[in-house]
């Protein structure tokens, strides 16, 4: 049944008063009289664009046919002309039919001779789309082998299709086998078509089409669609025997009654409530009032559908244009949902080939800007090499970023292996949880990937086993018995963040409280502030857990997640309500590879500072410095007293006594605590490319790592936590 | 007494087995020799990058083509008086065996002199100095051209294990 042409629109009656003209034009038509032909011909095309702007696809198929067999008509290539204007005459008058009726009942006579007809002049009938018009005949049986080889294959294709489908049926959403079911039918429609297996190929084209639907998300997976699907896999066996037959008894082939399987293809797709409306989702948003849409859809129809509502709503100003847009990508959205995604298209490269172009390409991006300050260069007055230079210079550091960005990997497989782990905790646990995952997309870098598997883990067993309570215990507080176990990862700014939270209870802060003062961490009367209390399940050795379970409270605790992730140049941080929940926030490092560094001067040597952790410079005053018992030095920065680092001390590059007035203070700050380090003089600040100084230097005190500065010379990079440590120490 | 002989051949043997060529360079007026096949390269002396709370011996690291190697300097390594860097003070870089896999190390010396073949009947097993000098890191003394040469196990001289060792060393 079709809603859209049928019933009593408005544009109903116009259409109606079209096909009578076109019915009566049609009586008259007489075999030579071709110009009466070609204007008959004229309407129907203009009929056919009209229905091709509806979604009235069988009066369409129908049209498409009568345009088809009076365009032969004309062009005289129809042997039995009169018998084409019955045809002609006989399809008006189904149409007319079908907009009476609101659709039309195959079985009907009228339809099964019109097919007749059309068979017999060398058409298909309507719905077997786009099979080329051929004579149905006598198969090739001139090749038994090819025939041979085309039921061997058949059949075993019918088989693989029989087993998927069963899949199918259990697993609705898994279109990789519709697309293994697909594919078969279309190979043997192909074949049978090679073949001039006029029935088998009709009938593979018609479950094949249904199958298309199904892939493109027009039509949901159903047990009547499995039914159809199976219905069809039997016939097409049917008529494989038949063919087996007919070949060794050399006789024609038998004719199979298409139209039951045939009637059922609308039916299903007419039960398929299709991706929804955008006046629906208009209306659901409030967008718009149920009876402006309704008005609309009204006019749109009246216009023969020849404009897409959201234009008319837009145009009549019932809508702005950026909801509109708004609520097509989200019909899009539906349609697509759970559907195939597109993925790129992609090669396998060895990991050890990328990191080589990533260094080579680090080097490259030194020499140049070597080139460009040597002073030849430098004093270089050419205006095209100085552009030249410039140009290449784009192109060099465009180079690098995407040969930065080869290494990065999505963090969804990363995600997706905690599925699996919060499943098979939650059973252990005897806890109901479920995992959300949001921003699987974003990117991260390929070795901070496996970085941050381990505390990733740590933290969703956490999560699980200490974070969220049992079904009792939560509709017990009015919760839902199910717990929600949140991953997240957004970019923001210059990091990749992170998050791991649930709607647990929170933590336990009067337990962390008890706990750190039998530790000694915490004086017995002090009062903490809760984010101190928090941060206290960071140290060393720290478990509030009373018993240690099976599944954590082992291993490592949450003072190794934190090294890590701070090892990683990242940070973390968390944030808890009793009875609400807890989110651990992890902010790391788009790439373990570059960091905006600050390159400072100090004595001899120069040192690169990681950006993020300089707050400020200032030039020390004299009445600013301050000493403490003659040694410990003080600087006052905004009415605030830090401890002066002499990083010339620290790093044994000379010039330890230099006068704070005659240097430069670095206001830095690590871990909330402030400390202003000496140093001569900023040289710049620059993306510095991270080198490892090797297995030899890779746990220096206060050093980073390396990098190659401009003139070609190792700078190394400073950690500033070693540095304040190097300093208490 | 068949026990000692195979002792004695397998002796033979292991220094045999040192038979090869050497790259010979010069520490403090002594003459050294390195395998030829741990020598990579020999740079001239080049800016060197220090590394703090390092041993006085390890100079620091240098821009080898982009990769950041760490230099020694051989002399403080074995404890010989310190000379100012001149023209013929050279960097032999070497393929050292660690844990990780094999590391490129630099390692300063006063002056590269030759290559030389040398003989397994001209190595002596390196000889026993007591307490005084670690000799496990000399592979053996050959004769040549009438003068010795110290054969140096480099991987020993520069094993990683024993550099680690100043990792945490405060400053």
């Amino acid at each position: 049944m079709n809603k859209d042409l049928s019933g009593k629109s408005p544009h109903h009656q116009e259409f109606t008063a079209d096909l009578e003209q076109l019915a009566l034009k049609a009586v008259m038509l007489t075999e030579d009289d071709l110009p009466a032909v070609g204007a008959f011909l004229k309407d129907l095309e203009s009929l056919q664009e009209k229905l091709a702007a509806s979604s009235a696809p069988e009066a369409a198929d129908l049209v498409s046919q009568l345009v088809e067999v009076a365009h032969r008509l004309v062009l005289q290539e129809i042997a039995d002309a009169v018998q084409a204007l019955e045809i002609i005459s006989l399809g008006v008058s189904l149409l007319q039919k079908w907009v009476r009726q609101g659709g039309w009942f195959r079985s009907e006579e009228e339809w099964r001779q019109y097919c007749r007809l059309l068979e017999e002049a060398g058409l298909t009938a309507p719905g077997s789309g786009e099979a080329p018009p051929e004579v149905p005949g006598a198969p090739a049986f001139e090749d038994p082998e090819l025939l041979a080889n085309f039921l061997t294959e058949a059949r075993e294709h019918l088989e693989g299709i029989e087993t998927r489908l069963i899949h199918l049926e259990q697993h609705p959403q898994d279109l990789a086998a519709v697309n293994a079911i697909f594919r078969p039918f279309h190979t043997i429609k192909g074949v049978a078509g090679f073949l001039n297996l006029a029935q088998i190929q009709e009938l593979s084209h018609e479950v094949e089409f249904l199958l298309d639907e199904v892939r493109n998300g027009r039509l949901p997976v159903s047990s009547e669609l499995v039914d159809t699907v199976l219905a069809g896999v039997d016939l097409l066996r049917a008529m494989l025997a038949d063919l087996e037959e007919a070949m060794t008894e050399s006789r024609a082939l038998r004719e199979f009654d298409l139209t039951p399987i045939k009637a059922r293809i609308p039916t299903l797709r007419e039960a398929a409530s299709q991706h929804p409306r955008l006046g629906e989702i208009l209306v659901d948003q409030g967008v718009v009032p149920p009876e402006e849409v309704a008005a609309s859809l009204a006019r749109q129809e009246a216009e023969y559908r020849t404009r897409p509502l959201g234009e008319l709503l837009v145009e009549e100003g019932k809508a702005p244009p950026r909801t509109v847009a708004g609520a097509l990508v989200q019909q899009m959205a539906a349609a697509r949902a759970g559907g195939e995604t597109v993925t790129p298209a992609t090669v396998k490269v060895d990991l050890a080939k990328v990191d080589l172009l990533v260094d080579l390409m680090g080097e490259l991006v030194i020499i140049q800007s070597q080139v460009r300050q040597s002073p030849v260069i430098a004093a270089a007055t050419d205006q095209k090499l100085v552009r030249d230079l410039g140009q290449m210079s784009r192109i060099t550091s465009d180079l690098q970023r995407i040969s930065m960005s080869l290494r990065m990997v999505p963090i969804g497989a990363t995600f997706r292996k905690m599925v699996r782990l919060v499943r098979d905790l939650s059973h252990k646990v005897g806890k109901r949880v479920s995992l959300l995952l949001e921003g699987e997309e974003t990117e991260i870098d390929r070795n901070m990937v496996e970085a941050i598997y381990d505390p990733l883990v740590h933290l969703v067993r956490n999560a699980v086993d200490h974070g969220l309570e049992t079904p009792a215990e939560r509709e017990a507080q009015g919760k839902p018995p199910e717990g929600r176990l949140w991953l997240r990862a957004y970019q923001k700014g210059g990091n990749i963040v992170i998050e791991i939270e649930d709607d647990g209870r929170g933590l336990d802060r009067e337990a962390i409280l008890a706990r750190a003062r039998e530790r000694g961490l915490v004086a017995a009367e002090e009062n903490l502030p809760s984010a101190r209390i928090d941060s206290l399940i960071f140290e060393p050795g720290f478990s509030t857990a009373r018993q240690v379970s099976e599944v954590s409270g082992r291993g490592v605790g949450m003072d190794v997640v934190k090294q890590t992730v701070e090892h990683l140049r990242g940070k973390i941080e968390t944030f808890s309500q009793p009875g609400q929940g807890t989110r651990f926030t992890l902010r790391l490092p788009l790439t373990l590879a570059i960091i905006d560094g600050l390159v400072v001067r100090v004595g001899r040597e120069r040192y690169i500072l990681p950006a993020v952790g300089v707050r400020e410079s200032v030039r020390p005053k004299a009445e600013d410095c301050f000493t403490v018992a003659g040694r410990g030095e003080l600087l006052r920065v905004r009415e605030q007293l830090l401890p002066l680092v002499r990083l010339h001390r620290l790093l044994g590059t000379g010039n330890g006594d230099i006068p704070a007035t005659e240097a430069l203070a670095l206001v830095v700050e690590q871990e909330g605590c402030q400390k202003a380090l000496l140093v001569d003089e900023i040289l710049g600040k620059q993306e510095v490319v991270i080198k490892s100084l090797g297995p030899m230097f890779q746990h220096i005190p206060g050093v980073a790592g390396g990098t190659i500065l401009g003139d070609g010379r190792v700078g190394l990079i400073l950690d500033l936590g070693g540095i304040f440590a190097l300093e208490q120490g | 007494m068949a026990q000692a002989a195979r002792q004695l051949d397998q002796e033979g043997n292991s220094l045999q087995d040192k038979e090869g060529k050497y790259l010979t360079f010069t520490l403090a007026g002594e003459d050294y020799g390195l395998e030829i096949l741990k020598v990579r390269e020999i740079i001239g002396m080049m800016d060197i990058t220090a590394i703090p709370q390092t041993p006085e011996y390890v100079k620091g690291v240098i821009n080898l083509r982009g990769r950041v190697i760490p230099v020694m300097d051989l002399r403080l390594r074995f404890g010989l008086p310190p000379v100012d860097y001149g023209e013929r003070t050279c960097i032999i870089v070497t393929d050292v065996q660690s844990p990780q896999g094999a590391v490129q190390v630099g390692v300063v010396v006063d002056a590269v002199s030759e290559v030389l073949n040398v003989s397994g009947k001209d190595i002596e097993p390196p000889p026993g100095f007591g307490g005084r000098i670690d000799s496990g890191y000399i592979l053996g003394l050959a004769k040549a051209k009438g003068a010795v040469k110290i054969l140096l196990d480099i991987d020993r001289v520069l094993a990683v294990s024993e550099l680690a060792r100043f990792e945490g060393m405060g400053g």
